[in-house]
């Protein structure tokens, strides 16, 4: 009790969803996911982006699936039913995003986040706004507000 | 306790109103939208004072407060006049009817709040 | 509630109002001289005034006021409501209802207009009237102030002038009557400055004798105070009739005893008695009766045969929420029924009868919550009456607009999209149906041209019709003009029906003079598109001589749309049905290639395009054979009409509209999309935008097919 206080008095600390795209891990905060739910087969839409998928159906609202492997050039996923759909707001709209696995629910403390290094060129890293690392493993925050662009143009 | 205000107006715009000042000031508020919706919401309820417009549909303010004094479990509860008039025939009138007091349309919250206070203390 | 929420009830009670104060002048012109139509409409422009005065419009209140300054006078029967009065009314509701929507819309006011009609009402109130306009401005300064009666008023400014002032008052029983308390006047002059109070109980009769809601009492006060002999007098501007009252400024050397009146009887010293609690002496109501002799005649009790219905505002967004509840269980419903479907059960079985069940229970649900959005047509009926009238003196035509079944209901958005439509079909019923008073003269007919505008349900629709007494389509006109527009080629034979639909061709307009009310190149396809937009159709019919009648047919609702099941390239896609004039298997002899990978389907004697809908949504590469597939011949809201080809006809089907812009963007060819019975998501197309996209692209969209996969 005196040492999550004193934790709390240090530094926020911000809590984030991981999840694995092929073998590399990411993560998202939490607060923008509202539910992890299974794949289901989507129904394609015409004239977008690959990484688009399609729309499904969750619970009577049209969600549109966007593969984020795709998105960050890693080779598209094949989905099966062990894949995941994550539900995440981006403002006011709300967009399933296709992962192989959710792994884990992590707390950060924020000071432990690190800047992205300019060396790399990979587009992944287009969308991160963020590293820490979990014991051995490097974890890359996505910045979920330019993942799908498409959301921006809105009604016609 | 809050005390209970019923307000009878046919305007919707002036019920929201005295609904908003009147709450915010801790009072329970009753709204009826003329004077026989007045009437049907006083065989149910009976508030600490009253106040209506006068000009209505189906039941002016006049004719409400009169049945209101002659009813038997209302009868002398304070009524305030709310209205944009102010001739003093109208005045007279309401008086005769059984008016407590008359105020002017529109109305400043905190005097009209002040007045209920003071009737109903 | 905010103020911004109140400003929307104020907004949305004045479209009542304006509605109301309407339709009341149009039922005294209409010859009835009822006190209750009168009464009404000034009570209409009562509540907008005071309202308006609330939030501070002035412009509003100005205009409000002189306009009920003269329906005052009506009201009290100074003023007869002739024809002209009338006409003056109308004009004035017209202009009440633009400052409204100035007010609203945060637009500056025409102030001429305003002036003019200002001015026109004015002069209704005959010699009177520059004494009235000064003084309506005098009493407008005073009229919204709030003014107090019975409040404190303390007037600090002049702290340190005391006087004092000898208050005797004695309340008669009337005072108690009122719900009024002595105590509260006391409470009232103490907010004024300091007060020495005495009771005089020597009137009070003995116990036994005393008369439990009579008043004994009197009250001498001595009160301090920066304020004037007129705020002390105001504190009793209301019970001064109902007690004695003397105030005298007294100076410091007058004492106490002097202002005790003489006509004080003591018997008895008890401060408490008299009715200091209102709810206090309840008990003998015949008692009342006897002393209330001073007020006037009660009303006759109010007739509940009025027997106004009940009715409650609900936020638009909750009714939303609930008709996506519902749409989620008409599918949910859809899905069972599937699943029985495919578990191969008995259809006589116990699941399959309540299945049936919750089918029509869910039918009922849904038609019942459809109908929480439907309102009647009647406030866009009644904004046609001042169309009419702008109309109407705009071209010199005398008209007389007729409404009927103003009470048949609609879904809410789709009565808001009704508007424009109907405005652009009276104007043109007006400007090009109806003659000129002469012609119709010369033509055996009365001066005054008939417009009848009704509203009725038919067959799950609603069908609003607007037909005038006027010339009829000129055929030979209309034809001239479709050839010289090229429409038509001149020597295409053409149904006197045909010709007739014309005028709701884009580009096609029958003014020969751009007048004010047509407008510039805005002809009657406007209408047409608006209409099909909602899921409707258009048509008119025509007699040389007799009139004009156009038809709308609307559906009832937007959230449910009856569409054709159709399978494209692996997916199921749904086409309105709307839009669908007909189905038919091409043969090959019909198409037509016109290079490009455009085709071209011959219909009787006219080529349509071919749009390959698989292809133009980038679902397959190359177009199919059309001798394959399926033809549905369509007619965009443009009215474009074209052929499109799918691989297959699955059904017809009511499907629930759900937005795919909601969370995602607009999708070219896509107009929403539904949830079918297996749960999964189907789109429904968007015919205009298909056609021209299908113009626009074909090879555009090549790369992306290997990415859809």
């Amino acid at each position: 009790m005196m040492t999550d206080e004193y934790l709390d008095e240090s530094g926020k600390k911000l809590e984030f969803v991981s999840f694995q795209i092929g073998q590399q891990e990411f993560c998202i905060e939490i607060t923008s996911v509202r539910e992890i739910r299974g794949w289901a087969p989507e129904t394609s839409l015409p004239h977008v982006p690959s990484y688009v998928r399609g729309v499904i159906n969750l619970r009577g609202t049209v969600l549109p699936i966007v593969d984020l492997a795709d998105r960050f050039g890693l080779d598209a996923t094949e989905p099966n039913e062990r894949n995941v759909i994550i539900v995440v707001q981006i403002k006011e709209k709300l967009v399933g995003l296709l992962v192989d696995a959710v792994s884990d629910i992590i707390v950060v403390p924020q000071d432990e986040i690190q800047p992205i290094p300019e060396v790399n060129g990979e587009l992944q890293l287009q969308f991160a706004q963020g590293l820490f690392a979990v014991r051995s493993r490097m974890l890359c925050i996505i910045d979920l507000t330019h993942v799908v662009p498409e959301l921006e143009r809105g009604a016609a | 306790m809050g005390k209970t205000i019923l307000s009878v107006d046919d305007s919707a715009t002036m019920r929201a109103m005295l609904e908003e000042t009147l709450s915010e000031a801790g009072f329970d508020v009753l709204l009826a939208k003329d004077g026989v919706d007045g009437l049907e919401v006083l065989e149910r309820e009976t508030p600490q004072l009253i106040i209506t417009d006068i000009n209505m549909p189906r039941l002016d303010g006049f004719g409400f407060i009169e049945q209101v004094r002659r009813s038997s479990n209302n009868r002398a509860v304070p009524i305030i006049v709310l209205s944009t008039e102010f001739d003093e025939t109208k005045k007279e009138t309401a008086r005769n009817a059984g008016a407590t007091g008359w105020i002017v349309k529109p109305f400043d919250p905190e005097k009209l709040v002040g007045a209920i206070n003071r009737l109903t203390a | 509630m905010s103020n911004q929420g109140i400003m929307q009830v104020f907004f949305d009670e004045c479209d009542e109002q304006l509605s109301e104060l309407e339709s009341n002048l149009l039922a005294l012109e209409g010859g009835e001289h009822n006190l209750e139509a009168i009464n009404a409409v000034f009570r209409a422009v009562h509540s907008i005034k005071g309202g308006a005065g609330a939030f501070g419009m002035e412009e509003l209140v100005r205009f409000a006021h002189t306009f009920e300054t003269i329906l005052d006078q009506v009201r009290e029967g100074d003023l007869t409501p002739d024809a002209t009065v009338l006409k003056a009314m109308l004009k004035a509701s017209d202009v009440l209802t633009d400052l409204v929507r100035c007010a609203r819309d945060g637009e500056n006011v025409a102030v001429a207009d305003v002036e003019i009609v200002m001015e026109q009402l004015n002069a209704l109130n005959g010699t009177e009237a520059e004494k009235e306009i000064d003084e309506s401005d005098d009493d407008f300064e005073i009229e919204f102030q709030p003014v107090p009666v019975c409040l404190d008023d303390i007037d600090c400014t002049d702290a340190g002038e005391f006087a004092r002032f000898e208050i005797s008052f004695r309340p008669r029983p009337m005072l108690y009557e009122n719900g009024n308390d002595a105590v509260y006047l006391l409470r009232e002059l103490r907010s004024l400055g300091e007060i020495e109070v005495q009771c005089d109980a020597d009137a009070l009769p003995t116990l036994d004798e005393i008369e439990p809601e009579g008043a004994f009492l009197t009250w001498q006060v001595t009160l301090h105070t920066n304020s004037d002999e007129s705020k002390v007098r105001e504190i009793f501007e209301f019970v001064q009739w109902d007690c004695d009252l003397s105030i005298s400024a007294g100076n410091s050397l007058a004492c106490g005893e002097a202002g005790i009146p003489d006509k004080v009887e003591a018997h008895l010293c008890n401060p408490a008695v008299g009715p200091a609690d209102p709810g206090q002496f309840d008990a003998g109501s015949e008692h009342a009766e006897t002393i209330n002799s001073e007020a006037a005649v009660a009303p006759e009790k109010p007739s509940k045969s009025a027997n106004i219905q009940a009715t409650i505002r609900v936020n638009l967004e909750r009714v939303e929420q609930l008709i996506n509840l519902v749409g989620e269980l008409v599918i949910n419903q859809a899905m069972l029924e599937q699943q029985a479907e495919v578990a191969g059960l008995d259809r006589t079985s116990a699941i399959c009868s309540g299945l049936n069940d919750l089918q029509k229970l869910t039918k009922e649900i849904q038609d019942g919550v459809m109908a929480i959005r439907a309102q009647p047509v009647k406030p866009v009926f009644q904004r046609m009456h001042r169309i009419a009238r702008e109309a109407g003196e705009a071209t010199a035509k005398i008209i007389r607009l007729v409404t009927e079944g103003e009470t048949t209901e609609v879904d809410k958005t789709v009565i808001e999209r009704l508007t424009d439509p109907l405005t652009h079909m009276l104007r043109n019923a007006i400007d090009h149906g109806l003659e000129s008073p002469e012609a119709r003269v010369r033509a055996g007919k009365p001066e005054e041209g008939t417009i009848c505008l009704s509203a009725n349900h038919r067959s799950g629709r609603v069908v609003i019709e607007i037909a005038d007494d006027g010339a009829g389509i000129d055929r030979e006109k209309v034809r001239s003009i479709a050839v010289a527009r090229g429409l038509i080629e001149a020597d295409t034979a053409l149904e006197a029906e045909d010709i007739d639909n014309l005028i709701f061709r884009p580009g096609f307009s029958t003014a020969e003079q751009v007048s004010d009310l047509s407008g510039r190149g805005v002809g009657l396809d406007v209408v047409r598109r608006a209409v099909e937009k909602l899921g409707g159709r258009v048509s008119i019919a025509s007699q040389p001589g007799i009139g004009t009648k156009i038809t709308m047919s609307l559906p009832l609702t937007l959230a449910v749309q009856e569409g054709m099941l159709v399978d494209v390239a692996d997916h199921t896609l749904v086409v309105p049905l709307a839009a669908i004039l007909e189905s038919l298997k091409p043969r090959s002899d019909m198409v037509n290639e016109i290079g490009l990978g455009k085709r071209l389907i011959k219909l009787q004697d006219s080529f349509v395009p071919l749009v390959d809908v698989a292809e133009t949504l980038g679902f397959r590469k190359a177009g199919i054979d059309p001798t394959q597939g399926v033809a549905l011949l369509v007619e965009t809201p443009g009215g474009t009409r074209c052929v499109l080809l799918v691989d297959a006809i699955q059904g017809q089907n009511q499907v629930v509209i759900k937005s795919v812009e909601r969370h995602f963007s607009r999708v070219p060819g896509i107009a929403a999309a539904t949830i079918l019975g297996d749960g999964r998501v189907a789109l429904i197309a968007d015919t205009e935008d298909l056609v021209a996209h299908h113009q626009s692209v074909p090879e555009r969209i090549e790369p992306k097919l290997t990415a859809m996969g």
